[in-house]
């Protein structure tokens, strides 16, 4: 072969290298892994599982929360991505820290129910001046279909069940924050 | 030319940015993956990106995923969470890519091949904690009180928490006006992560001045116990401690209802203590003669109730009593009178200690049951102190024993106790009434679907018509539940019940099989060190293996046994659906060993040894060690390479050495001759099973021996050099329950060496020796030990006789024990001796353990060594008997040992004592 039909060759199998390395140069500059000599675009694929969130060494999954997202929203439209995950994240708070406390039950919301009985509910208390205090500030709003204020030996009870709700739900948030704090909770996620 | 070519490049490079992008637009279109459509993706390949400490091989196994396998959407869910249990990674991203898959499949089918692409993001550890502004803290103290360690996974959130928690325990400490701040030094694309704690301490609080309140006595008192001193850093843990002791001290002395609150007022750097002591006790005891002052003063309920009322000083007083009748001071007495004067209470205690008084015999009447086992579950023994508070709880024993072999209807109609030489003998005589025994009439198996009626009752093997009793319904219990829990059914639980016509029974067992698990993912963590491989080969269960809970305590066993790890837990998780997942969680030990050590020993003189290791080279439990030992006689230095990975199943072990030996005549003190042996040895293990071995070494050792009395000399190899070239193949059974001190158990070993001038030997000959130890506890604290070791070598070719140092030489602490080392045997002109090519060796230990950590041993020992296999007599072999004192320590007893000659000959001593570490065999 003559020089200058060799020296032509060279010439376009340098240039064939180089229009190669600008054609790949987006993809490595993308996430290109090479393994036995092959290159493979991992951003191509398409991704089926990872981890949305965890709490310590537990997981949860994207499709854990995917499909618990749809379950609830099913139920309520309101509820987003963010707080079905959050939700989960608490779950499996409590559920490791009763774990931790020996309670076991026949499903996860029994145990968790359990859990929150003994270390939420029976530390919570109304007294009788509280409720005063409660029906004296609301009296405007406790009125019956007549518009006669009711009468606060009548609905005593009723205004025990709700001042007891919301300790329990100050109490159990102050608790998921202690167990937050004590924990390793990563979002990895945006979830919306 | 140039222009054309640079034109053609650049439309060339568009052209093929054009198409490549058209086809992978292209393909992404044909091949979009459709959601969650289970089975109908086929893995063809699987590539795990990210990865650096984790192992590819141990991400598969960890996922349980495989290469044909259809790809199910919940699975790869629950592998992803089972695998987030390692504790190691932030996410692991799963997907698949159809672009380039391997093996297209027949499109008929429906099913497409798939990569699965496995990114595991792991998260970063703790690689140093640095110390910085400290002044009169120690680090070390700080980096205790700091609860991340280096090594930990790196949660910025813990740094914080123990940050802030560091700082509360230095103010503990006195330092009230500290800071403490936390850096986190990371580097870009590193995993390893630095933390630099700055340390303030500012001006800690001191004590300049302490006061006791209370009056002078107690000021006194309390000044003599206190430990704090003006000028010390005031820390309220270590006043409080201080506290406790003086309280402490203080109920010594008699005082009670003491109480002493302290105060540190900063303005005046004064610490106060407030002492407050109500009363003082003054205790007198008389009549005590057998039982102490202080063991009785320890029964006395005065300090724990805080009170000396007459319902305490009368509790006190059963204790007392209780206390001499442990002694067998069964008619013991004890009174007490009280007198208060001033602050102080004087309780003087009379005691009439009476008679101490033993079981001489206890008779047993109207049983059919073994006396032996009646006796046995007596809390009162024959030759024992004769304590009555025993009687009741005996009479409940009988009757419990009795139940267990099927007596229901037993009556104790008498437990008497008769004494006699005045009191201090007693026979106790009991009288039992058993009742009928009760018979198996049949056996009934209920609920079991798994396993046949046929098999269960195969395996209990329990006969009707047989008598009843608990024992063999627990155990037939056990074997069931064993038997369902191997398959997988881990929440089994077998009850029995009995339903009764008069003495004969039906032995009904009630099984509920509960749920069968299998294994899902195993776990390892806290692996810092040590490769996955090691986990591999003790781990022998597989992902799908039925759920068995003693299968992993095995492996945790071997795990255990490599001596890589301080602790190895297990923890079980339970996934939904009926597959349980398995975190070994490992803390591993320390890779370098040092070991150090000096004495003295009889013959040797003083002794010493050092020796360092490291056992977890390469992170795969290969171990190397070096190690240098020396006496007044002789020096050996050696190195030591274990790989126990060399074949699957099989370990390679080499050693190199060198020794320089000067062998001495005990008697004389004169050099018998100077060795120099350079040996360099190589070799493999194979375990057959858990107590079988075979080993198979190559040895090469190059001798040099002189200044050797002519004496020894027997062959011409035994002065001058030797290159011995053998090979040695042994088997190795060892199934002793403890290696230090065994009671039970065979340790038993075969050895063929064989060196030759094929293997470039300068000597050629055939060694074959033996040894057979066996250990029985024949009772509690008695074991018999036999040993017999004996040994023959052939020499071939040219070679007449073994060189010296490869001779059998008997006599000393460990062979025949009336004799000095190597004394036993031909001897040379001189008396010095010779070794030989053959010998026998009998010895019999009694090993009596009499507590506190000391035996006696009593032994005989029986052997003798000849130059060949003519001289072989029986008749003249020597024997020795003789008793030694052991005390036990964790690497065995040391002992001392004395010897005598059972057929001592003109000239010889009466024996020799021996001290060592160490059984004898």
């Amino acid at each position: 072969m003559p020089f200058k039909k060799m020296k032509k060759l060279g010439y376009m199998i340098i240039i064939i290298i180089l229009a190669g390395a600008q054609c790949l140069a987006p993809f490595l500059a993308r996430n290109i892994v090479p393994l036995r000599g092959i290159l493979i675009d991992v951003e191509a694929a398409e991704v089926i599982e990872r981890v949305a969130a965890f709490v310590n060494d537990d997981a949860i999954t994207l499709r854990e929360l995917n499909k618990q997202y749809n379950i609830l929203h099913a139920k309520d439209s309101s509820i987003t991505k963010e707080m079905t995950l959050n939700t989960m994240i608490n779950q499996l708070l409590l559920e490791k820290d009763a774990d931790s406390h020996k309670i076991t039950g026949t499903s996860k919301e029994d145990v968790i129910n359990k859990y929150i009985n003994i270390y939420v509910r029976s530390q919570v208390s109304v007294k009788d001046n509280e409720i005063d205090n409660y029906y004296n500030e609301n009296i405007n709003n406790l009125k019956d279909t007549n518009g006669v204020t009711k009468k606060i030996e009548d609905i005593r009870n009723e205004i025990k069940v709700i001042l007891l709700e919301k300790k329990v739900n100050i109490r159990l948030f102050e608790l998921l924050k202690e167990l937050k704090n004590k924990s390793y909770v990563r979002i990895q996620l945006d979830p919306d | 030319m140039t222009d054309i070519l640079k034109l053609n490049s650049s439309m060339f490079v568009r052209l093929l940015i054009t198409v490549s992008l058209l086809s992978f637009l292209i393909l992404s279109l044909s091949d979009k993956i459709e959601a969650e459509d289970n089975g109908k993706y086929i893995i063809s390949d699987i590539i795990i990106n990210k990865n650096h400490y984790v192992k590819r091989d141990e991400v598969i196994d960890m996922m349980g995923i495989k290469i044909g396998q259809p790809i199910d959407y919940d699975v790869i869910t629950n592998e992803v969470k089972s695998m987030f249990l390692k504790g190691l990674f932030t996410d692991i991203k799963v997907s698949i890519d159809p672009v380039g898959a391997i093996h297209e499949l027949p499109k008929d089918q429906g099913i497409k091949s798939v990569r699965l692409l496995v990114d595991v993001h792991e998260r970063e550890f703790i690689s140093s904690i640095i110390i910085e502004g400290n002044e009169l803290l120690r680090r070390d103290k700080i980096r205790e009180l700091f609860d991340i360690k280096e090594g930990m996974v790196f949660y910025e959130k813990e740094v914080v928490n123990a940050t802030n928690k560091l700082l509360k325990q230095i103010e503990k400490l006195g330092f009230k006006d500290a800071q403490v701040s936390s850096e986190i030094i990371k580097k870009e694309g590193s995993d390893k992560v630095k933390i630099k704690l700055n340390i303030v301490e500012n001006k800690p609080l001191t004590i300049a001045e302490i006061v006791i309140l209370g009056d002078e006595t107690i000021k006194k008192l309390i000044g003599s116990y206190l430990k704090i001193s003006t000028g010390d850093i005031y820390n309220g843990k270590v006043v409080n401690e201080n506290i406790q002791s003086m309280i402490d001290k203080l109920k010594e002395k008699g005082y009670y209802r003491v109480q002493i609150d302290h105060e540190y007022i900063e303005d005046s750097r004064q610490l106060v203590l407030d002492v407050n002591i109500e009363h003082r006790l003054d205790i007198t005891f008389n009549g005590n003669n057998n039982i102490s002052k202080t063991d009785l003063f320890k029964q006395l309920l005065f300090f724990e109730f805080e009170s000396a009322n007459r319902a305490v000083i009368e509790r006190s007083i059963d204790k007392m009593i209780k206390l001499y009748h442990r002694d067998g001071y069964y008619n013991v007495e004890i009174g007490y009178n009280v007198t208060d004067k001033n602050d102080v209470t004087n309780i003087a205690f009379s005691i009439k200690e009476g008679t101490r008084c033993k079981i001489s015999t206890i008779i047993i009447k109207g049983n059919t049951l073994d006396r032996a086992k009646i006796k046995n579950a007596l809390s009162l023994k024959e030759g024992e102190p004769y304590n009555p508070d025993y009687i009741d709880e005996d009479k409940n024993h009988l009757i419990a024993l009795y139940k267990i072999f099927g007596f229901r209807d037993i009556t104790i109609e008498g437990f008497t106790p008769v004494f006699f030489e005045d009191n201090k003998k007693a026979a106790i005589t009991i009288t039992i009434k058993e009742g009928l025994p009760i018979i198996i009439e049949g056996i009934n198996i209920e609920g079991n679907t798994v396993l046949t009626n046929e098999k269960l009752l195969s395996l209990i093997g329990i006969k009707t018509g047989s008598n009843y009793n608990e024992d063999i319904a627990i155990n037939a219990r056990h074997i069931i539940s064993s038997e369902y829990t191997k398959l997988g059914y881990a929440d089994v639980n077998v009850t029995h019940i009995t339903t009764d016509v008069s003495s004969k029974i039906q032995l009904i067992f009630e099984i509920s099989e509960g749920k069968r698990y299998t294994f899902g993912s195993t776990i390892i963590k806290g692996n810092e060190m040590t490769n996955y491989s090691v986990f591999k080969t003790a781990i022998k269960h597989k992902r799908g293996d039925p759920y068995d809970y003693n299968v992993l305590l095995n492996e945790t066993i071997m795990l255990n046994k490599t001596g890589l790890f301080k602790s190895v837990n297990i923890r079980i998780i339970q996934r939904p659906d009926n597959v349980n997942d398995v975190v070994f969680e490992v803390e591993e030990a320390d890779r370098w060993l040092l070991q150090a050590g000096f004495g003295y020993a009889e013959y040797v003189g003083f002794r010493g040894f050092i020796d360092l290791g490291y056992k977890n080279l390469f992170g795969g439990n290969r171990q190397i060690r070096v190690r240098a030992e020396g006496n007044e006689l002789s020096q050996i230095y050696s190195v030591n390479y274990l790989e126990p990975w060399f074949l699957p199943s099989i370990s390679f072990r080499s050693f190199l050495s060198f020794t320089h030996l000067n062998d001495e005549n005990i008697d004389t003190g004169y050099l018998l001759y100077t060795m120099d042996k350079f040996t360099g040895s190589a070799g493999i293990e194979h375990p057959i099973t858990k107590t079988l071995k075979v080993t198979f070494f190559y040895e090469l050792s190059h001798v040099s021996t002189f200044h050797v009395q002519p004496d020894v000399i027997i062959s011409k190899e035994d002065t001058g050099t030797l290159l011995i070239s053998s090979a040695a193949p042994s088997i190795i059974l060892d199934t002793r329950d403890n290696p230090f001190n065994p009671r039970d158990g065979i340790y038993s070993g075969l050895t063929l060496k064989f060196a030759s001038p094929l293997f470039l030997s300068e000597t050629n000959f055939l060694k074959l020796s033996g040894y057979y130890n066996e250990y029985v506890g024949i009772f509690d604290h008695l074991t018999l030990a036999l040993s017999f070791r004996s040994g023959a070598a052939y020499c071939i070719g040219q070679t007449i006789d073994l060189p010296l140092i490869e001779r059998f030489f008997l006599g000393g602490m460990n062979t025949i024990r009336g004799f000095k080392k190597d004394e036993v045997g031909p001897k040379g002109e001189n008396g010095s001796p010779t070794g030989g090519n053959f010998f026998g060796l009998i010895n019999i230990e009694a090993r009596v353990d009499i507590g506190y950590g000391i035996g006696l041993v009593f032994f005989s020992d029986i052997g003798d060594v000849w130059l060949n296999s003519l001289d072989i007599d029986l008749a003249g072999v020597r024997k020795t008997a003789g008793t030694g004192i052991r005390y036990m320590t964790p690497v065995g007893p040391f002992r001392l040992d004395y010897g005598h000659k059972l057929d001592r000959r003109p000239g010889e001593d009466l024996g020799e004592f021996h001290f060592s570490l160490g059984n004898a065999f």
